[in-house]
């Protein structure tokens, strides 16, 4: 009985002993500033700034080697923490989010009968997937399960549909979509890129010079949802009224239907939706850019340029060059 | 040659995981991709090599020599959680490295079974010091190797359309056991 | 408060039966449920282990100190698996052989230092031992149930303490020897999470 307890002492001492000298004799230092940022940061370990974990991005923010706005998910509030621990001044950054390119799904034919391991990036390896169309979505949602937000879904027609709440832009969907559908952009980045000869685009919206993604709205007008027309629109050209009625419509002379019988009405269709939302009352709210304190305006020469005033810019600034 | 003997029956015949049942929880857990299997089992020999060896040192020359080996359990688990804290410690010090790629594994090993059992399992079968080192380390491969076997089949079954009842850990108990199956085979053999 | 004891109580037979819902535990699962007897030997040993374990911590939660709190858990845990160990060493001789190695290993069953850590350590005393009553009974159930499926279908009878069988499938059942020895296990272990999935989501 007393060795037992004098065993149990002993062990429990020796123990304690050895902890508590180890954790003196092994102490790491480790800087309290990287605790107190990881603790502003989304702690999701989701990977968009690029290092290996919250606590990595942590120790590069306190190491100097990133900025305090590295959390690509973090609200405004977080990032503005993290700048006052680390006394410096909050950079701007545009939210990025994810748009989609494909609009035909299964509505493309396929070419062989594919019975293989369920995921995108397998199926491409096999002649490119199993779609006529060789660049479209393969509809097995690699995007889907790559997603950790619950952002992206693939929608009723086989193409991933995108919700924009949700999203976050940390880039994994993109990084999983082996055929290059899914972008993750900054609204910016995409209203200033210009349609490459390569883009997996329809030859109306290749051709239209104001790039609006012509087979979506189209699409969505075709289902009744004449809101939503109007943003995919506005997207990329904020005058749909004007340009209704006066775009010279280069569009239908490429549109693949004017092969069989007559070109799909493209513009009448969308003065048609802008006449919708002039009518209904009311103005349909867009979603705007973070305010960057500079002014901008229009540059170019278009027919619609006899309709409106234009004003001095005083430098380049993101914003539609129609 | 009794050491050779001894290994391949800790690493086949007598797979830790796959036999006898010890070490499930950290099994189904860390198999799901390559990289965390790896990790753990690298940990896991790292572990019971050096809790193998000091438990035995406890057993033979205290607990034998104060007869008090009902207090087995207790000293073994209170020896084992203070040696992985330890090593914890000393790692994140002194191999930086090696703590980034099997450190958070090392709390997970502290209640595992399979450490806590393979000692317990060197001294039911009285081995020597240098048969129950080598009995740890071959246990330590075992679990290692049924680990990376089932985190290659795993990453492809994910892939799989399996029924919604069956999805995450039941397929994975069903694939466990079919390979358990296999490893039956080599029973015989030594 | 007796509604709230019964609550904790029940939730253990179904809701968070392990290793069923909660997915912890699974080592002596497999390994004990070769009969019927042995599981509900190691389910009625961890029953005990959790419901005095879960006591004396719920009643020394404010005394132990955040830091040690996990080594303090694990020797208290201890105490009472070597006193659960010795009582079967003593008055249940047979079956303490067969459960071997296993009875010292209820010490780190999860289920045990998890309940502990998730609810002993935040709750009073009397909801504990409801908690670990429920989840210990729940444990004994599901490896009785384990149990049945693997002797029935690999002996083709069920035996407890010796004696006549309580139950037979008749001479022309060829009993399925697979599902006594270790892969069965894993199998049999995997079907009934997928059923138990089944019920749950309807």
């Amino acid at each position: 009985m007393i060795s037992a307890l004098f065993f149990m002492l002993g062990i429990g001492a020796v123990c304690g002993i050895v902890l508590s000298l180890s954790s003196k004799v092994f102490y790491v230092y480790e800087d309290p500033r990287i605790a107190l940022v990881e603790n502003n940061l989304a702690a999701a370990n989701c990977g968009g700034c690029g290092y290996a974990g919250c606590s990595s991005a942590a120790e590069a923010v306190v190491t100097g080697l990133a900025p305090p706005s590295v959390c690509v998910i973090s609200g405004k509030e977080g990032v503005e923490e993290v700048a006052k621990i680390m006394g410096v001044d909050v950079g701007a950054a545009e939210s990025l989010l994810s748009y989609n390119m494909c609009e035909g799904g299964n509505r493309a034919d396929d070419k062989y009968y594919y019975m293989g391991i369920s995921s995108c990036k397998a199926m491409t390896a096999a002649f490119g997937g199993k779609r006529v169309c060789g660049v479209g979505c393969l509809g097995f949602g690699d995007c889907v399960k790559a997603c950790q937000f619950d952002a992206v879904k693939l929608g009723p027609n086989g193409y991933p549909v995108v919700d924009d709440d949700k999203c976050v832009g940390c880039g994994a969907c993109q990084q999983a979509c082996p055929k290059d559908i899914i972008k993750v952009t900054t609204l910016s980045e995409q209203l200033m890129k210009f349609n490459q000869e390569q883009d997996a685009l329809a030859p109306c919206a290749q051709t239209c010079p104001a790039e609006i993604n012509i087979p979506r709205y189209i699409n969505q007008l075709r289902e009744g949802k004449y809101k939503e027309a109007v943003q995919t629109i506005r997207m990329r050209n904020p005058l749909p009224l004007s340009c209704g009625r006066v775009c010279p419509h280069p569009c239908e002379d490429e549109c693949r239907r004017g092969i069989e019988d007559e070109a799909v009405s493209i513009n009448q269709l969308k003065r048609f939706v802008s006449d919708f939302e002039m009518n209904s009352g009311s103005r349909i709210p867009i979603k705007c850019a973070p305010d960057t304190g500079k002014k901008s305006g229009c540059s170019r020469w278009w027919p619609c340029r006899s309709f409106l005033c234009i004003f001095p810019t005083a430098n380049r600034t993101p914003g539609v060059y129609l | 040659m009794e050491f050779f003997e001894i290994f391949i029956a800790g690493v086949f015949i007598n797979n830790i995981l796959l036999a006898q049942f010890l070490g499930n929880c950290p099994f189904l857990g860390t198999s799901k991709k390559m990289e965390t299997a790896v990790g753990m089992a690298m940990a896991v020999i790292f572990v019971l090599v050096m809790a193998g060896m000091i438990t035995w040192i406890v057993d033979t020359y205290l607990l034998k020599a104060l007869d008090v080996e009902y207090l087995r359990t207790v000293s073994f688990i209170l020896v084992i959680a203070s040696l992985v804290q330890f090593v914890e410690m000393f790692l994140k010090k002194s191999i930086p490295g090696l703590y980034a790629g099997l450190g958070i594994f090392l709390p997970l090993i502290t209640t595992n079974c399979a450490v806590m059992g393979a000692c317990l399992l060197n001294i039911s079968k009285e081995y020597s010091f240098l048969s129950a080192l080598v009995s740890s380390f071959s246990y330590a491969v075992g679990f290692g190797l049924a680990l990376i076997l089932f985190a290659g089949v795993r990453e492809r079954i994910n892939l799989a359309r399996v029924p919604k009842p069956l999805q995450d850990t039941s397929i994975g108990l069903v694939t466990a056991g079919i390979i358990a199956l296999t490893f039956m085979s080599f029973k015989g053999m030594v | 408060m007796a509604q709230s004891l019964a609550k904790e109580f029940t939730k253990g037979l179904w809701a968070e039966i392990p290793p069923f819902r909660l997915v912890l535990g699974l080592c002596p699962v497999l390994a004990v449920t070769k009969t019927v007897e042995n599981g509900i030997g190691m389910g009625v040993a961890t029953t005990f282990v959790l419901v005095f374990a879960n006591l004396l911590i719920s009643l020394l939660r404010n005394v132990i100190p955040s830091k040690v709190r996990i080594a303090c858990y694990i020797v208290i845990i201890a105490t009472f698996v070597t006193i659960v160990e010795l009582v079967m060493q003593a008055y249940t001789y047979e079956l303490f052989l067969k459960l071997g190695i296993f009875i010292p290993l209820i010490v780190v069953n999860c289920i045990v230092l998890g309940r502990a850590e998730a609810f002993a350590s935040k709750n009073g005393p009397a909801l504990s031992v409801a908690d670990g009553l429920g989840i210990g009974i729940g444990f004994t159930l599901s490896l009785a149930a384990l149990g049945a499926v693997r002797e029935i279908l690999g002996a083709g009878t069920i035996t407890i303490w010796g004696g006549n069988p309580v139950f037979e499938m008749g001479p022309a059942f060829h009993p399925f020897a697979f599902m006594v020895e270790a892969p069965g296990a894993f199998v049999a272990l995997g079907l009934m999470l997928a059923i138990m999935n089944l019920i749950g989501s309807k």
